[in-house]
């Protein structure tokens, strides 16, 4: 870990550490629009990593491991603004990502657990290093289906609205003669599209490992639906890390020395080993 | 004489030599009158007569009369001396979106405030009466954005109505601001909430649910509830669900693979056919690809992928909800074109008749006529550029869409225009008088590309893309627009160009005067007929709200509220990034013709 880094490291950690104490100046250029911003003030203090977890997320207890393994790294003490079950954005107009700015202004320096997608941030979000991969997985009623190849194109697939992995699937079908391409239905959520497996309204459900490996843990008829191969499609991934304002650069270069020691030494990979988490530290 | 007394003397002689100074002093107020009267004491109930036949002064529903026409018939303020025209008072409102409408009765103001707070203020001088405070929920607070900003209020009777963020309907005390009734519709944190108030009509209060795009399956509603209790009464799905005769119509999806529709613009009421027309916006997620009414569903002739009752008007009879008639303008729309703006009732001559039309105009910029009795395609007439739409069939209305411009997973398109909108919520006008219609329009064009929405799982639960807006080709660099088009031969009597976006909605006056504003705080008076300007203000802020007009003891206003916030502006700000508005400061601005001796 960093904490027994060389003090070059450490030398890059007392500027991280320095570049905290300056707080966030306002760039206005592209970010949104958060009413009475002047009241979010800088953090007065110089040996703070305040990060943000979202409970929404499906991945969050090991998001928060692995954020307080990161503040450590950079000799910081974490301290971490837990979002819990405050009502997604509302629509689809554009302003979802007002929130996170709020966030990012208000409760953390930098907010754990997004994909990093390419193209879907605007300028004033950058990004870190990916801290582990995971799989979007095909989950059936009938185990009889090894493989996506094998669910008769009678039935449908349902599929977690506008995921990377939906997007794949919709290709493909959209690239197959109509009469190999199954029905897709779109579901507003991976619960929502796993229940509607067992309920029998679709044959199979794409959704996001971590959100079935979270399921898993407190719905026992989720927990014994089988998962089946993506086959003829490629495993669907992403990659996960987390965001901060893009004026915070050198606060991401210290972020992702940090991942990348953490990856490095074994920390990530012990924190998805002990969590049971369908996760890689990426690279592996 | 002690120094005690002296001081004695001296203070009663000080009291006694200035008390009729003080009278003196107080004389001022004394003589204004208008300025301490309390106009409350005067106001009438609002009956449904007035709601049908409006004084002239008051302006008493979100477009004024049933009809929706937002005409102010007052004509002190006219062509020759709107150059006059200043400032008569103003009203600080609470920072945030300020999309707000003023309801004016008897000489009082009743104005929105970003984040649930409502104040009746006094329309001659801008005293405060009373104010309403709603106490949100902490998470609706930190959501921020447009969710707790309201485009208009209702009252009838004793009652001032409204929806607020949390997604309940309010009844106040229109003298009092205390509340009478508290109905939740829905529970916000599903993301149901307002952005539009209330519609009443033969003491029922009806309302249009938005917020159907989090994710909440089978789409949004309209719903109608009893004036005095606010208890529901009926409830309209703007999405087919399965007793519905068009559920085969969203590509064989099961209801629960269905959102959107939703119902964010208050409507419109015909009296003589007792019939009530709402607007309906897109489905959800706007990528049809994404939300899988495309690609068709194979082997299934039956099914269609129209997506109804996404993009049409619904004809609702008020007191049953049962729909008379529907009308789709787009569909399956996959751009983020809403159809769901004010419904103008407006009686004009066609091919020899008149024909009893509803007119409205969706984010593509096209005026379209319906008979509103049949709803029977009449006409359309186009505005700003756009290439979605290649050809409209001139006896159904049916469009033929130009295939280039479908977005797909995987690709980028150019769209003109896109999110949001060759025209937006601030709304269009209709002057009787002139029959002129006058619309707030922005040109421009998008690179849009489907994009995967899972890059947080804080924000999940529709689809999108990302809008990359630019310019229309070839453009000289203006973006806003004000339109006047004649309605009887839909000719193009004027527009007004200019490089800041429209923002705010058009009030046509019967002075011959049409008052907007625009994204660079310029609120503006043109000549009706000639689109010449005859007045301007350069305000604090953007003007993004609904200008109104009214009078009290015979003296007209013209008000306005200002404030930056709205993400219709906001998007369009992005295509004029030289011209900026501050971040706060939400004004009502009220102007006057000075008074004459």
């Amino acid at each position: 870990m960093l904490s027994r880094a060389a003090p070059s490291k450490g030398l890059r950690l007392l500027c991280a550490t320095v570049f905290l104490c300056l707080g966030h100046v306002a760039s206005r250029a592209d970010a949104p629009f958060v009413v009475d911003e002047w009241r979010f003030g800088t953090q007065e203090t110089n040996a703070t990593l305040r990060y943000c977890i979202d409970a929404r997320d499906p991945d969050w207890p090991v998001a928060r491991k692995i954020a307080a393994a990161v503040a450590a790294a950079l000799l910081l003490r974490g301290e971490e603004y837990l979002i819990g079950d405050d009502p997604r954005s509302a629509d689809m107009s554009g302003d979802d990502l007002d929130d996170t700015y709020r966030a990012l202004i208000q409760h953390c320096d930098v907010f754990f657990g997004f994909k990093l997608v390419p193209d879907a941030y605007p300028g004033w979000i950058t990004i870190t290093r990916p801290y582990y991969r995971s799989t979007y997985v095909y989950v059936v009623a009938d185990p009889a289906w090894k493989s996506l190849g094998d669910i008769p194109t009678t039935l449908a697939i349902g599929a977690t609205i506008g995921t990377g992995a939906d997007m794949r699937l919709t290709q493909y079908i959209l690239a197959v003669p109509a009469d190999k391409r199954w029905d897709k239905y779109p579901m507003s959520s991976d619960e929502a599209a796993l229940r509607a497996v067992m309920r029998g309204t679709t044959a199979a459900a794409l959704v996001w490992a971590p959100a079935l490996w979270a399921l898993r843990k407190t719905d026992a008829g989720i927990a014994k639906l089988p998962e089946m191969a993506s086959s003829p499609l490629p495993v669907s991934t992403a990659d996960v890390g987390a965001i901060l304002l893009s004026r915070q650069m050198f606060l991401r270069s210290s972020l992702d020395q940090a991942i990348a020691s953490l990856t490095a030494d074994g920390t990530v990979a012990g924190i998805l080993k002990d969590e049971n988490f369908p996760g890689t530290p990426e690279p592996p | 004489m002690p120094a005690s007394n002296i001081s004695s003397s001296r203070f009663w002689t000080a009291t006694i030599l200035g008390f009729p100074l003080l009278l003196l002093a107080g004389a001022p107020a004394q003589a204004q009158p208008a300025q301490v009267a309390d106009p409350m004491k005067n106001m009438r109930l609002v009956t449904d007569e007035m709601l049908l036949h409006p004084d002239p002064g008051d302006w008493l529903m979100w477009r004024r009369t049933y009809d929706g026409f937002g005409f102010s018939p007052l004509n002190q303020i006219n062509k020759a001396n709107v150059k006059d025209l200043q400032v008569a008072w103003a009203w600080s409102l609470t920072n945030g979106a300020t999309e707000s409408t003023p309801i004016v009765h008897d000489g009082i103001l009743y104005i929105w405030n970003y984040a649930d707070k409502v104040q009746a203020l006094n329309a001659a001088t801008g005293d405060l009466i009373w104010e309403y405070r709603r106490e949100l929920p902490q998470a609706i607070i930190d959501l921020a954005g447009n969710i707790m900003a309201k485009r208009n209020m209702a009252i009838y009777q004793d009652k001032l109505v409204i929806a607020t963020s949390d997604a309940h309907l309010v009844a106040l005390d229109a003298k009092t601001g205390d509340v009478v009734w508290d109905h939740e519709t829905a529970d916000w944190h599903k993301g149901w909430r307002y952005t539009s108030g209330p519609f009443i009509v033969d003491g029922m209060v009806l309302q249009g649910m938005t917020g159907c795009g989090n994710a909440e399956p089978g789409g949004c509603f309209i719903t109608a509830h009893d004036f005095k209790t606010g208890d529901e009464k009926w409830r309209v799905w703007t999405i087919a669900h399965p007793d519905d005769p068009n559920f085969n119509t969203w590509n064989g999806l099961p209801l629960e693979s269905r959102f959107g529709a939703s119902a964010w613009v208050a409507g419109s009421f015909d009296p003589d056919q007792n019939l009530v027309f709402y607007g309906v916006g897109q489905p959800y997620p706007w990528i049809a690809e994404m939300r899988g009414t495309l690609p068709k569903k194979k082997n299934a002739p039956s099914i269609t992928n129209t997506s109804l009752y996404s993009d049409s008007t619904l004809a609702i009879d008020p007191a049953t909800g049962k729909v008379k008639w529907y009308h789709q303008y787009l569909q399956d729309d996959t751009w983020d074109l809403d159809y769901v703006y004010e419904r103008m009732l407006i009686d004009l001559p066609l091919n020899g008749a008149t024909r009893k039309m509803v007119v409205t105009t969706g984010k593509l910029g096209i005026i379209e006529a319906l008979d509103r009795t049949t709803g029977e395609w009449l006409w359309a007439k186009q505005t700003v550029p756009q290439n979605v739409v290649a050809k409209i069939d001139d006896k159904t209305g049916e469009k033929t869409i130009n295939q280039a411009a479908i977005p797909h997973i995987g690709q980028t398109t150019v769209n003109c225009p896109a999110d949001p909108g060759g025209r937006g919520w601030p709304a269009t006008a209709y002057n009787p008088t002139t029959q002129t219609l006058f619309l707030p329009l922005n040109e421009f064009c998008s690179n849009t590309t489907p994009t995967p929405l899972d890059p947080g799982q804080a924000y999940t639960g529709g689809g999108r893309a990302i809008f990359a807006r630019m310019l229309v080709p070839n453009s000289d660099g203006n973006v806003g627009r004000i339109d006047a088009i004649k309605l009887t031969d839909r000719s193009t009597t004027w527009s007004f160009r200019t490089r800041a976006p429209s923002t705010g909605a058009v009030l046509p006056t019967a002075g011959g005067v049409v008052f907007a504003g625009a994204w660079d705080r310029y609120f503006r008076a043109w000549d009706d007929a000639t689109g010449k300007v005859l007045w301007q203000i350069r305000t604090n802020n953007a003007i993004n709200g609904f200008p109104v007009s009214y009078s009290v003891n015979g003296k007209q206003y013209v008000a306005v509220s200002v404030g930056n916030g709205s993400s219709h502006a906001k998007s369009l700000a992005t295509l004029t990034p030289e011209i900026t508005a501050p971040d706060g400061g939400s004004v009502l601005w009220v102007f006057a013709l000075p008074d004459t001796k």
